[in-house]
């Protein structure tokens, strides 16, 4: 009777995992085994010659973005299986958000008229090359010919103007056509286009390195299916769609009549297929990777950068290869909100901020490089000035600092002499986030004269916090966790963000209508205004140069915000898998974003 | 006395879902931000011309109450809205992932039913025996073991020990088969199925020891009845009823708890879709996936009543 029931118990077990065990196996089927069962045509690149960029300082702790191309025999055919962070909400890049994992999957479908470089120059891509007249208001771009869209018409000119009214009103890409400036597009001849800007912008190509405004989509089909295009996009790029299965797979396939070659001539990509599987949980990803469901992830948390360092020491069959861009983490202060309004308290609050401590509270310590500025040491833009100037840890400074303003009769927030200042501390409730806050927090709270109140809320209600409510947008946080910055040109960013934030301080400073909601400090500063204009007004690099290095000491010097580390971000790939790092542009130089998105139309198995 | 009770239950039904609906909106309404802060990137943020445009697109403007009877109104045609951030329509997504969560669900009930009836049964069979004993370690276990973490332990234990089945990823039946679909779900259902099997098999044990004791199973084991016919025929039935009545709410309470081993495994269930439409803040895919969820539940509760009163002449007389 008793060995009856084990048996059956025991029988349960074992045939449910056998079946489990023996059944269909396509969740392997992008590994190499089918790469090496396809390579029997073999094609060799010459072109990615074994070279790495070096820019900027070496500093301690640097973690090089990885950009040197790897000399191996490139294959044909293969699968790949990459596990993102989440999925992506939409693949029109007009109309839909688009972050890191989402550009992964629009890079394999669209090209964008131009590219960013490893050192963060604008490289050719759809378009060949490009100029301005003398004010920058109007760029002329030739662009490649014989491209075609996937449904098999013809990419040209006169697409990118039909594609322009849609961006206008496009709920991604309107803002950007505002911060160009741009008003017009106009096809000179089939190859050549013009964009007619209403003001100067003398890097204005950076723009069309931006899928929402830069990636080439037919107008015609997004208007025919405007819903139906975010599950089935058509654009030139080196894949197709060919399934699109929300939050479990989308898998493209290799578009055979895609425009472009290796150096040698042989026509791109390599791969037969790509898949995409959003996997949200760090940990399965990394999973997942090391056992071979997948064959590449990527990760933008620093904890499982060293999660992946730590299996591939333990012998794990991966290649990392990591990035660390201009984006930096940290926080900001709103000058609405006394008493950040003074620069003592701002400038206090950061210098009792330990940045080494934080930096290991986000599992970053020897990954991430602390901040100090826009620009990470790797960049053009880098300045020592900036840094040596930067507020750094001074813990007894900070606390004088402090000190001064509360026994301050004129202190700007109202209260008695002596009494405690209140700061209300606040990231999204991610565990490495907290951990970091609870850092600055005890460091605050140790000086006796800070009431800190930590708050997390999720990321859409933390934004939505620091951005407030039309139509004034001055939000109603305290000290609060950000990120900035990008690997592409510093007016993108900046020229948004360091401009007038009400429609009251714009008059006031004689700017009438230039506002913007994106100030999320609140700061504006007339100076600060006049040298970012004036840096989109040249293109000679040493002005410009001179030009965001007085915006960062000033940043340095009024604290609108702290920084913590600059952003580290992997991809993790299987080691028979290369090129999906420092791809080659038409031209033969480097292209990168600095950031974990794959260029997978020159990606190929090893064997 | 049935029809009654159908009456009854279906006006409680009603009532229940009317509360939750509202309940569902007012708390998506309450929470702070706006929703256009969702849609838009922070470039597009600069256009206010656009942010306006789409919020009269989306009659974002209107009083809540307008919103809510508009949302309601339209969901009772089957209608459940569009999503904001994807423009997918909500029950369209709901009808793409349902089939994932009812198999999960259905497994882990099938899993923990199986599995659940003969270690009861035996556990009960043999009070306080050694297997009663293991039982109630492996049952209190199971029960303290929160689904998520036994999910991480099988993916470590199957996937990256043994390397026999894959550790995300969803196999549909209707692409790939049943086989290829096992291989997905068997894990993730596991995990599922760990806390309700320790649930029934606790309370099949303790109704079985009940009815083990009960005069008409002495006379049975007095007329020389095997034991095993004993315990199926004699003992098993007559417990069967509060089984029965506790694996159709667990199958309903499943839909909902699959959320959490959904996001684990990355399956493209239900749980999924609501956990990233709350991380977007994606309004109308919220109110419809917790509506949908609410709703099956709220049913399958009022049918498992309706099963009570149907099965059990006592409360049909009561």
């Amino acid at each position: 009777m008793k060995s009856s029931w084990l048996k059956i118990i025991a029988s349960f077990f074992a045939i449910a995992l056998i079946a489990a065990a023996c059944g269909g196996s396509d969740s392997d089927s992008g590994s190499s085994d089918t790469a090496s069962s396809s390579d029997t045509e073999t094609a060799t690149t010459e072109a990615a010659e074994e070279e790495v960029i070096e820019s900027g300082t070496e500093a301690e702790g640097d973690v090089d973005t990885e950009v040197e191309e790897v000399v191996e025999e490139s294959n044909y055919g293969g699968d790949l299986i990459i596990g993102l962070e989440a999925e992506a909400t939409g693949l029109r890049p007009w109309e839909d958000a688009c972050s890191a994992p989402c550009l992964t999957m629009v890079g394999a479908v669209f090209d964008t008229v131009v590219m960013l470089r490893t050192d963060g120059t604008i490289g050719p891509w759809l378009a060949t090359d490009w100029s301005s007249n003398e004010d920058f208001t109007e760029w002329t771009f030739n662009l490649v010919e014989g491209v075609t869209f996937h449904n098999g018409k013809s990419f040209t000119a006169q697409t990118l103007v039909d594609m322009f009214p849609m961006q206008q009103v496009g709920a991604s890409a309107a803002g950007i056509v505002t911060a160009a400036g741009l008003t017009e597009v106009v096809a000179v001849d089939d190859t050549t286009v013009k964009y007619v800007l209403g003001s100067s912008h003398s890097a204005f190509p950076s723009f069309l390195v931006q899928t929402p405004l830069g990636a080439a989509f037919d107008a015609e089909a997004a208007t025919a299916d405007f819903d139906g295009y975010s599950m089935n996009p058509i654009g030139t790029g080196a894949f197709m769609m060919d399934k699109r299965d929300l939050d479990n797979e989308t898998i493209v396939v290799r578009n055979p009549d895609y425009w472009m070659s290796d150096s040698d001539g042989n026509q791109l990509p390599y791969l037969d297929s790509v898949t995409f599987r959003p996997i949200p949980d760090e940990g399965t990803r990394l999973d997942s990777l090391l056992s071979g469901t997948t064959n590449a992830m990527q990760t933008l948390r620093q904890g499982t950068i060293r999660d992946a360092r730590s299996s591939k020491e333990d012998g794990a069959d991966i290649t990392l290869l990591e990035f660390q861009g201009n984006n930096v983490g940290g926080g900001m202060y709103n000058l609405n909100n006394p008493p950040l309004d003074d620069v003592r308290v701002r400038t206090g609050l950061t210098r009792m901020n330990n940045q080494e401590a934080v930096i290991e509270a986000l599992g970053g310590t020897g990954i991430s490089l602390p901040g100090t500025q826009w620009f990470s040491p790797d960049s053009a833009f880098y300045s020592e000035k900036v840094a040596a100037a930067w507020p750094s840890f001074n813990y007894d400074a900070g606390k004088g600092l402090i000190y001064d303003y509360i026994n301050d009769p004129e202190r700007s927030d109202g209260r008695e002499v002596g009494e405690n200042i209140e700061v209300e501390l606040s990231c999204p409730p991610d565990p490495t986030l907290i951990a970091a806050i609870q850092v600055i927090e005890q460091l605050w709270s140790s000086t006796g004269m800070i009431d800190v109140n930590v708050t997390n809320y999720d990321q859409q209600t933390h934004i939505g916090y620091a951005l407030g409510a039309p139509p004034d947008f001055m939000g109603s946080h305290g000290a609060h966790c950000w990120r900035w910055s990008s690997n592409n040109d510093p007016s993108t960013e900046l020229n948004r963000q360091m401009a007038p934030h009400t429609l009251g301080v714009a008059a006031a400073y004689g700017l009438d209508g230039i506002f913007t909601p994106t100030n999320f400090f609140n700061w504006f500063d007339i100076e600060v205004f006049g040298w970012l204009v004036a840096a989109i007004g040249t293109e000679n690099f040493e002005e410009r140069y001179a030009l965001y290095e007085m915006v960062m000491m000033r940043i340095a010097r009024d604290v609108p915000m702290w920084y913590s580390g600059h952003t580290a971000t992997m991809l993790a790939i299987d080691s028979n898998l290369a090129g999906v790092n420092g791809w080659v542009l038409p031209d033969g130089t480097f292209g990168g974003q600095g950031w974990s998105t794959p260029q997978l139309n020159q990606a190929f198995w090893t064997n | 006395m049935l029809g009654k009770v159908i009456a009854i239950r279906t006006v409680r039904l009603i009532a229940t879902l009317f509360a939750v609906s509202l309940l569902t909106f007012l708390m998506v309404e309450q929470l702070p931000g706006d929703p256009i802060l969702a849609i838009l990137p922070p470039e597009a943020l600069d256009d206010l011309a656009n942010i306006e445009r789409i919020r009269k697109e989306l009659r974002l403007d209107d009083p809540v109450l307008t919103r809510y009877f508009r949302w309601v109104g339209d969901a009772l045609q089957g209608d459940l809205g569009k999503s904001y951030i994807t423009d997918q329509p909500v029950s369209d997504a709901i009808k793409d992932r349902i089939p994932v969560t009812m198999e999960l669900a259905f497994l882990a009930t099938l899993m923990a039913a199986v599995l659940a009836i003969p270690i009861g049964a035996f556990s009960a069979y043999r009070e306080g025996g050694y297997f009663d004993r293991a039982m109630s370690g492996f049952t209190t276990a199971a029960l303290s073991i929160p689904g998520f973490l036994a999910g991480i332990f099988f993916i470590w234990l199957f996937t990256l020990k043994f390397n026999w089945l894959p550790s995300t990823g969803w196999n549909r039946i209707t692409d790939k088969g049943l086989l290829a679909n096992l291989k997905t779900a068997i894990l993730p259902s596991s995990a599922l199925a760990l806390a309700p099997l320790a649930i029934n098999a606790r309370l099949i044990r303790a109704d079985m020891i009940g009815t083990l004791k009960e005069d008409y199973v002495l006379s049975a084991r007095a007329k020389g009845l095997r034991d095993r016919y004993i315990l199926m025929r004699h003992a098993l039935r007559p417990s069967s009823l509060t089984a029965i009545t506790v694996f159709a709410l667990q199958l309903g309470g499943l839909i909902g708890g699959t959320v959490v081993i959904e996001t684990v495994f990355a399956l493209p269930g239900l749980g999924t879709r609501l956990i990233s439409g709350i991380y977007q803040r994606d309004v109308m895919m919220i109110q419809g996936i917790t509506l949908f969820i609410a709703t099956v539940y709220v049913v399958v509760n009022a049918m498992v009543d309706v099963l009570y009163v149907a099965l059990d002449p006592r409360i049909r007389r009561q």
